[in-house]
């Protein structure tokens, strides 16, 4: 797998996206409004832009549905609660809790192990990425073990993890770390294979040392990619979490999920899986935004 | 001599297993204080020879020596501006220009200064805060030239550092060229393929031909020196017409002179 340039690669690998210059316009074929005066005019007396309502709409169109089938009794409440009852047990989640604890414990327990995890892959990665962007050595020694562990599941890998590290937290945290460890290493080679030749030679006609040109060099110009592979890294890691908390976990919201699912709280289940898929969507908008503040300048350069 | 250039030759590996001479026995060498342009069609080798003396190629046989020490590498002694401006995004203007002078860990302050020094040299007093990306292609140039010069080093070393201007910013640059080279006296090797650039800069002219490359032609000049005085009205000269037909049948024909 190539990376040509970081943000396609991004948008395809991740399903959620906010991409960094906002929602797609409406029609690329058609010319932009502010391009064509009367076209801008006619699209404010429309009032609010089709890129806006229409995925609004969508979102409407299933919760009424969704309210639906569930008031006229066209689905048991036991396979779909009802949207005013995951939104009351929702609440309860947050007031009362779960399974000993309320969802922000839940919660703390999950992002603890995604974030430890996901500094062991940047303090193993990063270095990695490095060894296999510039060294044919390294490439040799490290691109086979990275190729063979990429195409893997990490359900695949969880029982030998267990069986290794136990069934404590650093049995979850290296399960989400393994996980996270191909896309940070993969973005971090290519970023570091694609560092301008120029750019290199004209530090070293400065004087710059092999070390100095990893850090003042190599590192700030593969940072937009290292970035990309840790956004791409925060959502692998997050879809692993549930996996890694099938096993012995007795705080996070995978496992609140798995436990609820064994007394049939489907809507704890429904509630959990909406929770999940706020907080990546909130990651994702977290590490744009560290993105644009550590790395602004690739998007002009 | 500056920089002495003995019997250099440097060839290319081929996929083959072969190896392709790029440069065959060149010879020259360039007292301190001269702007030497060197002048060649594409693919005549100039910019290998440019490489090769900046240290970013390993000769294959000869030496390159700056003043008494041998070339084994890039150096300090030796500062580099290319065609396209290699500037480091991730800084602003003053600390691209500062670059040279955080590798030798000297303190922030002076740092800043010198940088606001050499900005100046090159027209560009107060751009100091600008991200690269908001300068022009020639400020970008003038950024470049500029980390070159805050190094100070012995020799400038410039590889078509005009070929990706427009026309109108090129005119102006080569003015800021030599201005640059009365100020700062420093030796300047300038690489160009443009004839009348070639002849509007240079104190001495050495044309590169051939395949492998060789030196077929080796001339002093004196319209820079003019230009100095009179400007772009140099170009306008019968002298400065009649040296550019004669040049440019020894740089069609290709042969020694």
């Amino acid at each position: 797998m190539s990376f040509l340039s970081p943000l396609p690669v991004a948008d395809i690998s991740l399903p959620l996206i906010v991409p960094a210059e906002g929602f797609p316009f409406d029609d690329q074929l058609r010319a932009r409004p502010e391009a064509n005066p009367q076209a801008r005019k006619a699209g404010r007396r429309s009032g609010v832009p089709a890129r806006i309502w229409i995925p609004l709409a969508t979102l409407a169109g299933i919760l009424a549905l969704w309210w639906g089938v569930t008031a006229y009794g066209a689905v048991p409440a036991l396979f779909l609660p009802s949207p005013q009852t995951v939104a009351t047990r929702l609440w309860r989640l947050v007031t009362e809790g779960f399974v000993d604890a309320t969802l922000a414990q839940h919660l703390a327990a999950s992002l603890f192990r995604v974030f430890a995890a996901l500094a062991a892959a940047l303090v193993l990665g990063v270095p990695a990425g490095f060894a296999i962007g510039l060294s044919t050595v390294g490439r040799g020694i490290l691109d086979p073990i990275v190729e063979f562990l990429r195409p893997i599941p990490p359900l695949a890998y969880l029982p030998l993890v267990i069986i290794w590290a136990g069934i404590g937290e650093s049995a979850k945290v290296l399960v989400i770390a393994l996980a996270m460890l191909p896309p940070i290493i993969i973005a971090t080679a290519a970023g570091t294979r694609g560092v301008d030749g120029n750019r290199l030679n004209v530090a070293r006609a400065l004087g710059a040392t092999q070390a100095q040109l990893l850090r003042l060099v190599v590192l700030p110009s593969a940072s937009p990619s290292i970035l990309t592979g840790t956004r791409i890294a925060l959502g692998a890691g997050w879809s692993t979490l549930v996996a890694a908390e099938l096993v012995a976990a007795t705080r996070g919201v995978g496992f609140m999920i798995q436990s609820a699912a064994n007394f049939l709280a489907t809507d704890v289940v429904v509630a959990g899986i909406f929770v999940i898929a706020g907080v990546a969507f909130v990651l994702e908008l977290a590490i744009r935004l560290v993105e644009r503040a550590l790395v602004g300048w690739a998007a002009h350069a | 001599m500056k920089l002495t250039i003995h019997q250099l030759s440097v060839h290319f590996p081929q996929p083959d297993g072969g190896e392709a001479p790029v440069l065959d026995g060149i010879d020259l060498a360039i007292p301190a204080g001269e702007l030497v342009v060197l002048l060649g069609a594409s693919g005549c080798g100039k910019s290998t020879l440019l490489n090769a003396i900046a240290g970013f190629l390993p000769p294959t046989e000869g030496e390159i020596w700056v003043e008494q020490r041998r070339v084994s590498g890039p150096g300090i002694d030796r500062g580099v501006v290319l065609q396209t401006d290699a500037l480091f995004p991730w800084l602003n203007a003053r600390d691209n220009v500062g670059f040279g002078l955080r590798l030798r860990s000297i303190p922030l302050k002076e740092r800043h200064n010198r940088a606001e020094e050499a900005l100046a040299l090159v027209g560009l007093k107060g751009k100091g805060d600008h991200a690269t990306w908001q300068l022009s292609g020639g400020q970008r140039q003038r950024v470049s030239l500029a980390r070159a010069l805050v190094a100070d080093p012995e020799i400038l070393l410039m590889d078509e550092p005009l070929g990706a201007l427009d026309a109108m910013t090129r005119e102006q640059m080569q003015d800021l060229v030599l201005e640059v080279w009365q100020r700062t006296g420093k030796t300047i090797l300038f690489v160009t393929h443009g004839l009348d650039e070639a002849l509007y800069l240079g104190t001495r002219l050495v044309v590169l031909a051939g395949k492998p490359g060789r030196i077929v032609h080796d001339e002093p000049l004196a319209f820079g020196r003019r230009a100095l005085e009179i400007g772009s009205k140099v170009k306008s000269l019968p002298a400065f017409a009649a040296a550019r037909e004669r040049l440019r049948a020894v740089i069609f024909s290709g042969a020694p002179t």
